[in-house]
């Protein structure tokens, strides 16, 4: 991917740290955003699903698990294109691979996010409640982040790692505040 | 990968969110019951079709005359057995630990919808129907959970046996499991003693048969 190869050129840094700033800012409305509409808007206990389910709510940690699976690949995937894994050299496919995975990601857990923002709401009722609400506007909000870094030349090295790690985070908190709890509580059902 | 590619992914993120929304906003309030009807690929048929009738919403699911749910409640301290009894457009819930936790919660069971609360109104209950279960949160004093009652067929339901100040309520499950708690004048809980299958109960040494609670029982 070409941010990797970017890093290393020499561009002034003032105005790689305003298109972080902007970037960074961007996705706190985002997150900040999606928390007021949970907030203000009135449950509504429903929303559209895929059938074949034996609930909503499992259809919700299935889904949010694929997203985890596909986080972790991308996890794997981004220290293979650093060269952060023993062996060398990655295949030239795993940039394609990360860019793939990584939408397949985000577009698996859309639905499910509705669901939570129309369905239900930003609650704080418990600890595992709140921290899933604050966590999920997280989420979305670095994911922002990083979709508008990644369109920039001349970041300092480290900006993509951090704010993907940042992202892989939210989601795989998002994820154990959530159907982790729901296998736990209902077991591993379909 | 070309610099736009990012920008693709959240196009397509934000499409997906805003179509996934706004078909969930079609369906509220007088909105056609099949939204898939809107789609633009019906649209040149949409003209032969008869107007919709007068838009009226589609009905609320109902509860049965009479039903019970049963739901058992993780909670940080222990399990919670929670007991709904719907009865016309009133309902009773009882939720207990089988120690020394009880609530009960009465109040009224329309459109689908349970909204309950005990004398004082330290404790609520708000639910409504999803299939043939209820599903809503509890909350006893600050604490608050999300629950999932399963309609529960007889002889699982709640009972009740008072006498000289000493109430005993017991839920009994789907699977026939027993949960009560017994309190005393003084306001103390403990355990309720044990309920047979057939609804008797040995309190303090005599042998009592326990009521079974309907939605409009006065507890």
């Amino acid at each position: 991917m070409s941010d990797t190869e970017a890093s290393t050129a020499a561009v002034p840094a003032k105005s790689s740290a305003v298109a972080v700033l902007i970037a960074v800012g961007l996705g706190a409305l985002v997150a900040v955003g999606l928390g007021v509409f949970g907030k203000v808007h009135e449950p509504q206990f429903f929303s559209i699903n895929l059938a074949g389910f034996s609930s909503g709510l499992a259809v919700k940690a299935w889904l949010a698990t694929l997203a985890v699976a596909l986080a972790l690949f991308q996890l794997g995937s981004a220290f293979a294109m650093y060269r952060l894994v023993p062996g060398g050299k990655a295949p030239s496919w795993i940039g394609t691979a990360h860019v793939w995975s990584g939408r397949l990601a985000v577009l698996t857990s859309v639905p499910v996010a509705v669901h939570c923002l129309y369905a239900l709401g930003f609650e704080s009722y418990d600890n595992r409640v709140l921290f899933h609400s604050l966590f999920g506007c997280f989420f979305y909000g670095a994911f922002v982040t990083k979709m508008i870094l990644l369109t920039r030349k001349g970041l300092r090295s480290w900006v993509i790692p951090v704010v993907g790690g940042l992202v892989f985070f939210g989601l795989v908190y998002v994820w154990l505040t959530s159907a982790l709890w729901f296998f736990q509580t209902n077991g591993v059902t379909f | 990968m070309k610099i736009r590619g990012p920008i693709v992914t959240l196009a397509a993120v934000a499409v997906l969110g805003v179509g996934i929304l706004l078909i969930n906003m079609s369906k509220e309030g007088p909105a056609p019951a099949n939204p898939y009807s809107q789609s633009t690929t019906t649209a040149a048929a949409t003209p032969a079709a008869p107007p919709p009738a007068p838009s009226t919403p589609p009905p609320p699911p109902a509860f049965p005359a009479k039903a019970d749910y049963v739901g058992k409640v993780p909670t940080a301290n222990g399990t919670l057995t929670l007991e709904i009894t719907v009865d016309g457009d009133k309902a009773i819930a009882y939720a207990c630990d089988g120690n020394t936790v009880e609530s009960w919660l009465r109040g009224n069971a329309v459109n689908g919808a349970v909204s309950l609360a005990n004398k004082d109104k330290t404790s609520r209950l708000e639910g409504h129907l999803e299939g043939s279960a209820i599903v809503g949160t509890l909350s006893i004093g600050e604490k608050k959970w999300d629950f999932n009652a399963p309609v529960a067929q007889p002889p699982a339901g709640l009972y009740v046996y008072e006498n000289a100040g000493v109430r005993n309520s017991w839920i009994v499950d789907s699977t026939g499991g027993v949960t009560g708690v017994q309190r005393r004048e003084d306001n103390s809980t403990a355990p309720a003693p044990k309920l047979t299958t057939d609804g008797i109960a040995n309190i303090d040494g005599i042998e009592v048969k326990a009521i079974r609670v309907e939605g409009d029982s006065n507890v």
